[in-house]
């Protein structure tokens, strides 16, 4: 047992792991970057960097292939055994050691950063304010009292990506009197008017069945949509029923005197503090229609207090944990004399400063490396000279 | 042997491992979240018409990957002119606005709008390739297409000639063309198509150009997410814009046969000559003085086409001087035109216009108007003697500018 768990060991503190893990991070980065021009960002980032596991065509030729997410957490095994562990000498080459542990805090950051951390946006009018900002990828079906404060029951849209055609799952809560059945769930859709010339195996709700939409290679901007059935689980009646994320309002149902909503929405998060925007302003570039730049001027809103605060690229809001960048403006049409609302790219990630600390301590550990290296050259030549 | 075990067992805990993934087919709720105090509440009473507004109901059955701006039969999204001798007919799902032209209507022209990329614009350029039996083009083809500036966005423009054989039709049409320009917004793809037989769409290029200038979104309520900084509606291209190929190599704006143009009347001074314009943009451009190295343009935007101060800014630039601030505007020379007193720019030294050459010793004499919802900018460029002797012609033609 104890030469099996020596073999491991060695296996995982080889350098020769960490070139194959190297090789393979060349290839994965190749591959993702030219994927990534027909299919998006998001879903090269999905594929190669954020799996386990994958598979990259060249022309019929399927190659299997170890994920990003693999290959980086090996390597952060790799640099516990090998690098910090078994490295020999380690106390006489301090510098080597510290860049170890940089390199370490830099992957672990980023597994933090992968597991922990949200990414949203928030639009707001001058004038307006809020505390909720919103996933750009994902969403949720959205089940509750049309009330504000009330509570909503969430589907996430990981519970519904394998539902293929006719495929249903029923979701309920001890919470709900209703359970919600959701089929035939569409990554990107609209809903069209039916009519006479649709087939008939077409589902019609309402006058309207639900059209599947090839992906967008720009992921944000897929709508998703699904077939939904509600069962008042007191009666038994069923209400059918097409969920859409770009839908006005959600669907209605209602059971006795209680109406609930059932809708597709972007799965939103809550800041724990309210923004609100007081002013927009952008500027042009001379000569031009474009923007040079544009700054938010907010006043942060908790327990009461209030705090204003400018935003504008590169100066982002930084509170307690959540980070408010200025990313965008629009409506991108308007008008000299047109209101305009700002979008903040809202980020809340507990290794925000990770990646600072880590880049810090390899800096230190590579001089101190450096500094030893020109002392033991400089200490040699004086040997080679005195002799 | 050994291995074989390890090995076994490794793919014996992927397959558990993958089956205890699988969602079941009841699934209890487990993730909540409070709705906001600042999120809206839903109405409870949206019916499907209302709750799918931004899909604008079919009343047909459509293509995959049409837009939910299309219209059948609702209003059109964007705000545009009419050109002047086209008819507005009905729109239709794909066609909105709709407009036939010509002496017997024969020439169709119309905007489509797709939700997203819509497949792409090569993809779709290749579509009306195949409309026109022509042969799809290559990446290295299609980056070689003329661009221009529509609805905000950069937009390739094409031109083809062939047998047209539109969607639903009969029978192909031999000796068509099929002009347009493709623009992919952050969340639409919108495509503008003119086709009609090949003469008669030569006669209504002008119109398209003008058409296409007009075009503006009323409105981005399918906007979901502000990915770029928007740029307002400026109507078209900023003065001095390179040539848009595929609308001006065969389209060269014909003279005008009098002295008038796009609802604005002028005088024609003394030794000025209207020419063949390069753009499209151009209203009426002129050239006078030895070998034509004098030129005078007006040029027609939609909106504030950038604004005074900016389009006087840029015009320096071009001639190497420094920026005016915005209290230096007053003090610039002040003219007429189109009713109104307005600062003239006067500017020396090397002139470096947009795709053209470095021309040294040269005097750009320059005046904007801004009207209710257009910018008229009219620009002389003549090298040093020349632009001063027709300081005077300048001056006087701004002045006897008059809206029709």
């Amino acid at each position: 047992m104890k030469s099996i768990l020596k073999q491991i060991f060695k296996f995982f503190a080889s350098f020769g792991l960490a070139v194959a893990i190297f090789v393979f991070m060349f290839f994965l980065i190749l591959f993702g970057t030219l994927y990534q021009v027909d299919h998006g960002l998001y879903e090269a980032q999905n594929k190669y960097f954020n799996s386990m596991f994958l598979v990259h065509k060249i022309g019929p030729v399927a190659i299997p292939l170890p994920g990003g997410y693999l290959l980086l957490s090996v390597l952060a095994v790799n640099l516990v055994c090998g690098g910090l562990i078994r490295m020999r000498n380690k106390l006489r080459r301090p510098g080597i050691l510290i860049t170890h542990i940089g390199v370490l805090v830099l992957l672990v950051s980023a597994g933090v950063t992968y597991h922990f951390s949200d990414r949203g946006h928030m639009r707001l009018y001058p004038g307006e304010m809020s505390d909720v900002y919103q996933s750009y990828y994902d969403w949720n079906i959205e089940v509750g009292k049309p009330a504000a404060g009330a509570t909503l029951q969430l589907i996430p849209d990981t519970l519904l990506e394998d539902l293929g055609p006719g495929e249903t799952r029923t979701f309920y809560a001890d919470a709900m009197p209703i359970e919600v059945t959701v089929s035939d769930y569409m990554p990107n859709a609209v809903p069209v008017r039916a009519s006479s010339a649709t087939g008939s195996t077409a589902r019609i709700v309402d006058g309207f069945r639900l059209e599947s939409l090839p992906p967008e290679k720009e992921a944000e901007m897929n709508m998703p949509g699904a077939y939904v059935t509600v069962t008042d689980l007191a009666s038994g009646e069923t209400t059918d029923g097409i969920l859409w994320g770009l839908s006005r309002e959600p669907m209605t149902v209602r059971t006795g005197d209680v109406y609930y909503t059932v809708g597709l929405a972007r799965k939103t998060y809550r800041a724990p503090f309210v923004v609100r925007v007081d002013d927009f302003r952008r500027e042009l570039h001379a000569g031009t229609t474009m923007a040079a730049s544009f700054e938010s001027e907010v006043t942060k809103i908790e327990d009461g207090a209030e705090e204003k605060i400018r935003i504008w690229m590169n100066h982002p809001l930084r509170r307690r944990g959540f980070t408010f960048f200025q990313a965008s403006w629009g409506p991108s049409n308007a008008g000299p004399n047109d209101r305009l609302f700002t979008v903040f790219e809202v980020v809340r990630n507990p290794a925000d400063q990770g990646p600072l600390v880590a880049c810090i301590i390899i800096g230190i550990g590579m001089l101190i490396q450096f500094m030893q290296k020109l002392g033991r050259y400089m200490r040699t030549e004086a040997k080679r000279r005195a002799a | 042997m050994r291995y074989l075990h390890h090995g076994a067992l490794a793919l014996a805990c992927a397959l558990v491992f993958t089956a205890c993934g699988q969602p079941r087919d009841r699934v209890e709720i487990t993730d909540t979240i409070q709705r906001s105090e600042h999120q809206a509440v839903p109405r409870v009473t949206a019916t499907s018409e209302e709750r799918f507004a931004f899909a604008l109901p079919q009343t047909a059955p459509r293509m995959p990957g049409v837009s939910a701006q299309q219209a059948g039969g609702g209003a059109s999204p964007f705000a545009y002119e009419t050109p002047e001798g086209w008819t507005e007919v009905a729109p239709t799902q794909f066609r909105n606005p709709n407009f036939v032209a010509g002496a017997s209507g024969e020439i169709e022209c119309y905007v489509s709008v797709l939700a997203g990329g819509g497949g792409g614009l090569l993809v779709n350029v290749n579509r009306w390739r195949g409309q026109m039996g022509q042969e799809p083009f290559s990446d290295e083809e299609f980056g070689e297409l003329s661009q221009a500036f529509i609805l905000e966005h950069e937009a390739v423009i094409v031109d083809f000639e062939g047998t047209f054989t539109g969607m639903g039709q009969a029978a192909p049409k031999e000796g068509y063309r099929l002009t347009g320009a493709l623009v992919e917004t952050s969340d639409r793809s919108v495509f503008i198509k003119m086709t009609g037989p090949s003469e008669a769409v030569e006669a209504q290029k002008d119109h398209f150009a003008r058409f296409v200038q007009s075009l503006r979104f009323k409105d981005s309520a399918a906007d979901s997410t502000q990915r770029q900084a928007g740029i307002p509606a400026s109507g078209g291209l900023p003065p001095d814009h390179p040539d848009i190929g595929g609308l001006t190599e065969t389209a060269a704006r014909p003279p005008a046969t009098s002295n008038s143009g796009n609802g604005f009347d002028w005088e024609v001074p003394a030794g000025w000559a209207e020419v063949e314009t390069p753009s499209p943009m151009r209203l009426v451009t002129f050239a006078f003085g030895p070998g034509n190295s004098g030129e005078c343009y007006v040029v027609v935007l939609g909106g504030s086409g950038g604004g005074r101060l900016n389009n006087m800014n840029r015009w320096l630039a071009q001639m190497g001087e420094p920026p005016l601030e915005a209290s230096e505007l007053d003090l610039q020379p002040k003219i007429e035109l189109l009713g109104e007193e307005v600062p003239m720019l006067i500017a020396r030294g090397m002139y470096s216009g947009m795709g053209g050459e470095a021309r040294q010793d040269h005097v750009l004499f320059g005046a904007t108007a801004e009207l209710e919802n257009q910018s008229v900018f009219i620009k002389l460029i003549a090298p040093e003697q020349i632009a001063n002797a027709h300081f005077e012609s300048f001056v006087a033609f701004c002045g006897s500018m008059e809206l029709e």
